[in-house]
């Protein structure tokens, strides 16, 4: 499906949503036959019509985000507070979500709205689902099925994750190409040819765009990747892909966000003009290497001119790759007196090169960060270094212990974060327990809830102790991430 | 719908039995379909065959919509099939240029067309397959990026990866373990980073973790205020209007280019980026640029810096050329008078150019009436002119009479040889209008001329004969005093007696007490012949005007002579001058 027609699959799920809720709520204060109870029944009705192409329509929570038939639904402004109200409401019933088979379709209003008062009676019952599932039973409802949680049914659970496996593909394959095709247009410019294409580069960046609409945590996962001799690449592809999350996330338009990925991936398209020995120097910087460093934001938007492009696509891109190292308060580099304020897209990818920087190994730099500290050290400098608004943003897509971030946990487990649901910003995060092999390396092995509680105390099974960089470690996230 | 831009994750559905009556009209849109596209190969887009192809193309495909819903047509080498069928081959004419070739090329698997379809959409998809039609290695795109970029709404498609069949996929699990940080260092590189994470002894600062209970939820929690933020900042960056931060930037760049190569790319762009600006009529900022441009030159002493100046001179020269000075012209010519700061813009903005620029500029004169746009318009050609009048040479040659006029008011405020040429030229102008004015300029500039222009006198043009009159009469000259009397010594008995006179009252308001003598000798003459030829009342008395003219005390004498004379025809010459007695001011017209 394209986004353009994920767009309109999301509104109209957006809209099912909404009716669904606010049934929910009407048919609870008003009587049957009030007119509101009336309308909302019809409009519930007509909304069901209308998302369910196939014999079923499922609306259920997973790792605290909401999937109308396996679609995760974004949050933005006008959908955070539904959202947050329809994962409240089906907590609160032990539901991970209703499955409405097409013989609603043909269900009366009077159906509807016994569906929907035993739904909201259900959770004043000591054990909600049973109450429920009899009910339904008695009413003889037979046009839905309920989701329990944490026991979901076996097809299901494959399903999803034949899914994330393939999402998981495709973003390895877009991951490679757009290093691919950033490799091969800075091997360009070095050769100095005359013309440099990037058709390649726009066309992965497009697809990228496309499959990032679809599920940005897994593109977030695979900016974790981190490869010491090849940084400027990965550190490029890596900050592309942070980058488009974030514009994903505050609904930029398609067009501008295949912009904002090609900007973002050629920004330290100048770094290929200094030579190797300043780029990895150890010691510090005399003067003129210092400058030399400095004027790559200037020279990657000159090498930009180079590239084959429409003059207007360049012209988008070139003032935030300019900008990229220019903070929130404009002090940073280069130092042109620059008055103006940064641009969203400058603004963005100053964010993604940090962060990326920060918990990135360089041969000049004694410290790195872990994930959390990273954005913690982030955070604190908001509203000088960073838009406070988009670091905000960047936190919720990451989570508090974003993926790759190591935990040693109170069991003295040692666990690499593979999903970071970061609604309510839960700290407790879904990780894969890592094991020390003989040879050093690290074994992945079973995936845990940090949110799962003892069932006799109520308690968290397992406690965070402390968090590190993986490469402390010599741990390559993406490789525990990305394997099954 | 499906609308489809993926790579390989979706095939396309297996083969479905497809009636003889759906292939029959598959075919005869595909048929309807190629045509337009050898049509929009060959005709412009809003040629009346184009536009005719195009409207047959939507109804046929309306038609074949409202029986058997899109249609779905499956791109392989060389053919096009609608489920299993083929229903086009690729024309063996002309190969390469075929679209279903031109499609296959770029990856596409297949491609549907919707219900809904209109004729912008399917004029759009014709637009991005002409302008991939040729292969190129380095180019900005292709077919598949331009679709994905426009976002048709009924025409769908699917692309195959065609780029990285042969690349070997990251293997996640054979990464090398990435480095840890080094011990320790000598120094840091990022100087930002080292103050910020390094203290002055080069002490680790302490970075907090965002889990760390000191932050509170609420305060990472997106509020509604944040939201309206960032739906701001979206807005802004949707609408944002670049070419302002971008010039900046690029004068930053520029300034710090001490290679000629490097200085001449970003050069080269800024004037792609110019261009832009004149068509979005974004002139302040155009004036900006140049401003900053020429702050650029280095003073005319730098031999080490000389490629500089030549550089930007050539981005100025590259700027003049005839595509940008027809989209000036044609700026101009939509310019409203009231768009004060725009014209100010424009003013400034073309004295940057070159006077190559001037026949673009005149048109614009001829066709606006409006005083403000004529005065800003004048104003420039006289500057550029300044420069080099070439350019306006060019026109002299070559203008009706209504360009003439206007050139006549620019001319008048430029000085020089060449342009008196022009001058000179514009006397043989077919209007006697024009030829009127450039006598006149020409006379008003330097008496001398008057001697180049004295054979105008006897122009087959009244017009023209009057205005050189009238144009000598405006000066006290010996040398024009001596021309007029030798003219009217001549062989002047054959002339139009109006002229005759008219050249008698010029010659008394240019002449002296020298053409008394023989002025007194017509009014007062009295021999065999007085009363021919020369001596005809009409000489006589023009003769006599002329002396009032001259009002002197020795032309006045022979006046007084003449009001005595005893002859009738003396006397009645010396009468004719009673009527010009108010001297001053007075036409010398016939």
């Amino acid at each position: 499906m394209s986004d353009a027609a994920k767009y309109k699959s999301y509104s109209q799920f957006e809209e099912f949503l909404h009716n669904f809720y606010s049934l929910s709520q009407t048919a609870r204060i008003h009587s049957d036959n009030h007119k509101l109870v009336i309308a909302g029944v019809e409009k519930f009705s007509e909304s069901i019509k209308s998302c369910m192409d196939d014999e079923q329509l499922t609306f259920k929570i997973s790792n605290d985000q909401l999937y109308v038939d396996d679609e995760k639904l974004s949050y933005n402004r006008t959908t955070k507070n539904l959202f947050d109200n329809i994962i409240r409401f089906f907590d609160a019933r032990s539901l991970e979500g209703v499955r409405l088979l097409e013989a609603v379709k043909h269900a009366s209003a009077k159906e509807i709205l016994t569906f929907i008062s035993l739904l909201d009676k259900s959770e004043q019952k000591p054990e909600p689902l049973t109450w429920l599932t009899n009910s339904l039973a008695v009413e003889n409802i037979q046009w839905v099925e309920l989701v329990k949680k944490s026991e979901r049914p076996q097809h299901d659970q494959e399903s999803s994750y034949r899914d994330k496996a393939e999402r998981r593909e495709r973003a390895r394959k877009d991951y490679t190409y757009v290093k691919a095709s950033l490799e091969e247009v800075a091997q360009k410019i070095k050769d100095q040819k005359s013309e440099v294409g990037i058709r390649k580069t726009v066309r992965v960046v497009q697809n990228m765009v496309t499959n990032l609409i679809e599920d940005d945590e897994v593109y977030a996962a695979i900016s974790t990747l981190r490869v010491f001799d090849d940084y400027t690449f990965t550190h490029s592809a890596n900050v592309a892909t942070l980058s488009m999350c974030i514009g994903r996330r505050i609904n930029l338009s398609r067009r501008n966000l295949v912009s904002l990925g090609i900007c973002a991936l050629f920004h330290d398209l100048g770094k290929i003009e200094i030579p190797n020995e300043v780029l990895h120097k150890k010691d510090k910087l005399d003067k003129s290497e210092l400058k030399l460093i400095q004027e790559h934001s200037l020279n990657s938007a000159r090498l930009l001119l180079k590239l084959k492009a429409s003059t207007d696509s360049k012209a988008r891109i070139l003032v935030p790759m300019f900008e990229h190292h220019l903070k929130y308060d404009l002090s940073g580099y280069p130092h042109a007196d620059w008055k103006r304020p940064l641009t969203l897209f400058g603004k963005i990818i100053s964010i993604a090169d940090k962060y990326d920087t920060l918990t990135s190994s360089r041969a000049y730099r004694k410290f790195l960060l872990s994930p959390d500290r990273a954005l913690g050290y982030m955070f604190d400098r908001s509203g000088k270094d960073f838009d406070p608004t988009l670091i905000k943003v960047f936190i919720n897509i990451l989570g508090v212990y974003p993926v790759g971030t190591l935990l040693r946990l109170d069991t003295d487990e040692l666990a690499l974060v593979v999903s970071s649901p970061s609604r309510e910003f839960s700290k407790r995060p879904l990780v894969c327990v890592l094991t020390k092999e003989n040879d050093g390396s690290y074994k992945k092995k079973e995936i845990i809830n940090l949110d799962e509680r003892d069932t006799e105390t109520g308690e968290y099974v397992r406690q965070i102790i402390e968090t590190y960089h993986p490469a402390n470690l010599g741990i390559q996230p993406v490789q525990h991430i990305f394997s099954n | 719908m499906e609308k489809v831009i993926t790579t390989e994750q979706q095939e396309t559905p297996a083969p479905a039995s497809l009636s003889a009556k759906e292939l029959q009209d598959a075919r005869q849109v595909i048929k309807i379909f190629i045509l337009a596209w050898k049509n929009y190969g060959l005709y412009p887009e809003d040629h009346t065959t184009s536009i005719k192809a195009f409207e047959n193309l939507v109804a046929a495909f309306g038609n074949f919509f409202s029986t058997h819903g899109d249609l779905r047509l499956t791109v392989e080498k060389d053919r096009l099939l609608c489920e299993s069928e083929i229903i086009r081959e690729v024309s063996q004419e002309a190969p390469s240029e075929d679209i279903i070739t031109l499609l296959y090329r770029d990856g596409i698997k297949w491609i549907e067309f919707q219900e809904g379809l209109t004729l912008d959409e399917i004029t759009s998809f014709f637009r991005i397959a002409y302008k991939y039609k040729l292969f190129a290695e380095e180019t900005d795109g292709d077919i598949v990026t331009a679709l994905m970029d426009e976002e048709l709404e009924y025409i769908d498609f699917k692309a195959v990866d065609i780029f990285w069949q042969d690349l070997l996929l990251m293997d996640f699990s054979q990464l090398p373990p990435p480095a840890p940080p080094p011990e320790e260092t000598d120094g840091q590189k990022e100087t930002e980073q080292s103050q910020q994470l390094t203290g002055s002894n080069g002490e680790d600062i302490y970075a907090r973790s965002i889990a760390d209970p000191s932050i509170s939820d609420a305060q990472l929690e997106m509020s509604n205020t944040d939201y309206e933020i960032l739906q701001l900042m979206v807005q802004e960056e949707e609408r944002w209007d670049f070419t302002e931060d971008l010039f900046e930037v690029l004068m930053i760049i520029l300034k710090i280019q001490f290679e000629q190569e490097k200085f001449a790319s970003v050069l080269g762009f800024i004037s792609e980026v110019a261009v832009e600006t004149i068509e979005l009529d974004k002139l302040d900022l155009l004036v900006k640029l140049f401003q900053s441009l020429h702050k650029l030159l280095p003073p005319e002493t730098s031999i080490e810096q000389d490629w500089k100046r030549r550089l930007i001179d050539s981005f100025f020269q590259d700027l003049s050329r005839p595509e940008v000075f027809q989209l000036i012209s044609e700026k101009l010519l939509k310019l409203q008078t009231s768009e004060i700061e725009q014209l100010k813009a424009f003013n400034q903005a073309l004295h940057y150019f070159s006077p190559e620029v001037i026949p673009f500029l005149v048109p614009v004169m001829m066709q606006r009436s409006s005083h403000e746009i004529q005065q800003l318009v004048t104003e420039v050609i006289v500057q550029l002119s300044q420069r080099d009048i070439g350019p306006l040479e060019k026109i002299a040659d070559q203008h009706g009479t209504e360009m003439g006029d206007k050139l006549l008011v620019i001319l008048s405020h430029l000085q020089g040889e060449r342009v008196n040429k022009i001058l000179f030229k514009m006397c043989d102008h077919s209007s006697d209008m024009v030829r009127r004015k450039a006598i006149n300029e020409l006379v008003d500039r330097d008496l001398k001329y008057a001697q180049r222009l004295f054979s105008l006198i006897d122009d087959p043009s009244k017009e023209i004969r009057t205005c050189i009159l009238a144009a000598f009469a405006k000066h006290k000259s010996r040398m024009l005093e001596n021309m007029l009397l030798n003219y009217l010594r001549g062989n002047s008995a054959q002339k139009n007696p109006a002229h005759i006179l008219a050249c008698y009252k010029t010659l008394g308001r240019c002449g002296s007490n020298t053409a008394v003598p023989f002025l007194r000798s017509i009014v007062l003459s009295r021999g065999w012949n007085s009363f021919l030829g020369s001596g005809k009342l009409i000489f006589r008395e023009g003769a006599a005007i002329a002396l009032a003219l001259l009002d002197t005390p020795e032309a006045r004498d022979v006046l007084q002579k003449a009001s005595k004379s005893r002859f009738k025809v003396i006397r009645k010459a010396f009468d004719r001058t009673k009527n010009i007695s108010n001297v001053s001011g007075e036409n010398t017209n016939v």
